[in-house]
């Protein structure tokens, strides 16, 4: 069950198929088989009812009228090869007559019909007639629609052996659409090569390129957000790094930046300038006055080609 | 004088074979004809009587004779073939011809072939089935006869069965042999 909830859909419509056309095909050939078996087996008994009728009213008025040539009365059917045997009991179930010929045909190949034989007259019983037919006919028969069946059988199965095929080929769009859709990657473009037009698996490949054009609309626009989100990153970062490196006031390095670079150069040679009693500066001038020397002195130091750092400070 | 008597023996014998009825002959008529008269299927129109009667008609000297076959037929039969009640009497050929309750008529062994005639004209006016004891009858008016060849053979003149309007159940007209 579990295998036929997951089996592909050209397996469950080849399946179901399968099962509707059996169930279909499998009560045709029983019904029309009883048909033909009762019509076949009808047939052979009225053959054989007829071939006594007919010997019927001889044989009675022999038997009523004491006459001991019944084999030559009933020669006009004896010589017939459907008739296997021919028995005639009197009501005692005394054997008047037993005439049989050889058959190779087996006992339940055979028909065996039995009519009672009446006086003339009264239609008081006076015995019975037992006609045992060839069943050959109806054998060949059988043999002929078992024969039919069988290329109907053929047929029928070949006619499904090409369904599957043709509904593999139906189903074949779905499938490579499938294998497409799941290699699919934002940024490139798939174009959905069917090998025939149907308007179903058109309209399945027009939704994907739709949802494609949005897919890559919208990967656009993240791709733009992402930019400015870098950019100002970037910028962010830049700044956090300026503020970490550099003194604000005078836009030299600081200290941080000194050991990070005698570390990476350490054969330089630093000199260290201090000025003395700036705090006086800054109390008699103002801070403003200390902060615009401390600049002019930095942009000194920079026009003299000094690589300055500024070490103290805030 | 031996050799004389033994030629008179043989000729008296020849001469009582040449009259004596075949008993066996006797036998399947008296078995067999008044079941013939039970397939006739106008009897119960012809007589009035619930018993029919099966006349065993002579010519001459034959009275013992037509008696001891009739005799013979009650004895088998028992005054009953099937649900048919029936007697079997012996008539002179001048008798019958006045009798109206009559149902069947056997005529014994050589027969005069004008009393013949005679019986059997009265057979075809009346509707009778007349039958005999000799196949060679029939040329002289009779129905029919029974033989006894390799099996019983019943003997039916088609022409007597055509003037005479005798209807028989369909079944004797299959195993009878028609002569013309």
């Amino acid at each position: 069950m579990n295998y036929f909830r997951n089996a592909r859909l050209s397996t469950k419509l080849f399946l179901s198929m399968l099962l509707v056309t059996s169930v279909i095909f499998v009560t045709i050939t029983l019904v029309t088989f009883s048909i033909v078996r009762d019509l076949t087996l009808n047939s052979q008994k009225e053959k054989a009812s007829l071939l006594i009728d007919t010997v019927n009213p001889t044989v009675s008025l022999s038997l009523f009228l004491g006459l001991n040539d019944l084999g030559e009365k009933l020669s006009t059917i004896t010589h017939r090869d459907e008739v296997v045997a021919l028995q005639i009991l009197d009501t005692h179930g005394k054997i008047l007559l037993n005439y049989r010929q050889h058959s190779p045909l087996k006992s339940s190949q055979m028909i065996n019909v039995t009519e009672n034989l009446v006086e003339p007259s009264s239609l008081k019983p006076i015995g019975s007639i037992t006609l045992t037919y060839s069943g050959e006919e109806f054998t060949q028969t059988m043999n002929r629609f078992y024969t039919l069946y069988a290329w109907i059988s053929i047929s029928v199965f070949s006619i499904l052996w090409l369904m599957i095929l043709w509904i593999n080929r139906l189903l074949l769009p779905i499938t490579l659409i499938a294998h497409k859709v799941r290699n699919y990657k934002p940024g490139t473009k798939i174009t959905f090569d069917l090998p025939y037009t149907q308007r179903e698996f058109t309209h399945i490949s027009h939704s994907f390129e739709v949802m494609q054009e949005s897919v890559i609309k919208y990967s656009q626009e993240i791709e733009s957000i992402n930019k400015n989100l870098e950019m100002k990153i970037a910028e962010q970062t830049h700044k956090a790094t300026r503020h970490l490196y550099y003194d604000t006031l005078t836009s030299l390095p600081n200290r941080i930046k000194l050991q990070e670079d005698l570390l990476e150069y350490p054969t330089n040679t630093v000199a260290i300038l201090n000025i003395d009693d700036f705090k006086e500066i800054n109390d008699f001038f103002g801070i403003d006055a200390g902060d615009w020397l401390l600049t002019q002195i930095a942009h000194w130091l920079n026009e003299m080609k000094f690589k300055p750092y500024r070490i103290g400070g805030g | 004088m031996e050799v004389l008597m033994r030629i008179v023996a043989i000729l008296l014998i020849t001469v009582y074979l040449a009259f004596a009825s075949d008993p066996l002959v006797i036998n399947a008529h008296v078995r067999m004809l008044p079941k013939i008269m039970a397939l006739d299927t106008r009897l119960s129109s012809k007589t009035d009587t619930s018993k029919k009667i099966f006349a065993v008609v002579y010519d001459g000297y034959q009275k013992s004779e037509a008696q001891s076959i009739a005799d013979a037929i009650n004895k088998t039969h028992n005054g009953k073939v099937s649900t048919l009640l029936f007697s079997a009497i012996s008539l002179s050929a001048n008798e019958l011809v006045d009798r109206k309750d009559i149902a069947f008529v056997y005529v014994v062994q050589k027969s005069n072939p004008k009393s013949l005639k005679k019986i059997a004209a009265w057979g075809v006016e009346n509707s009778i089935p007349i039958f005999s004891y000799d196949v060679a009858d029939l040329e002289y008016g009779i129905l029919g006869s029974i033989a006894i060849e390799r099996t019983s053979i019943i003997y039916i003149s088609k022409k007597n069965l055509k003037e005479g309007k005798y209807h028989f159940d369909e079944a004797l007209y299959q195993i009878a042999r028609f002569v013309e």
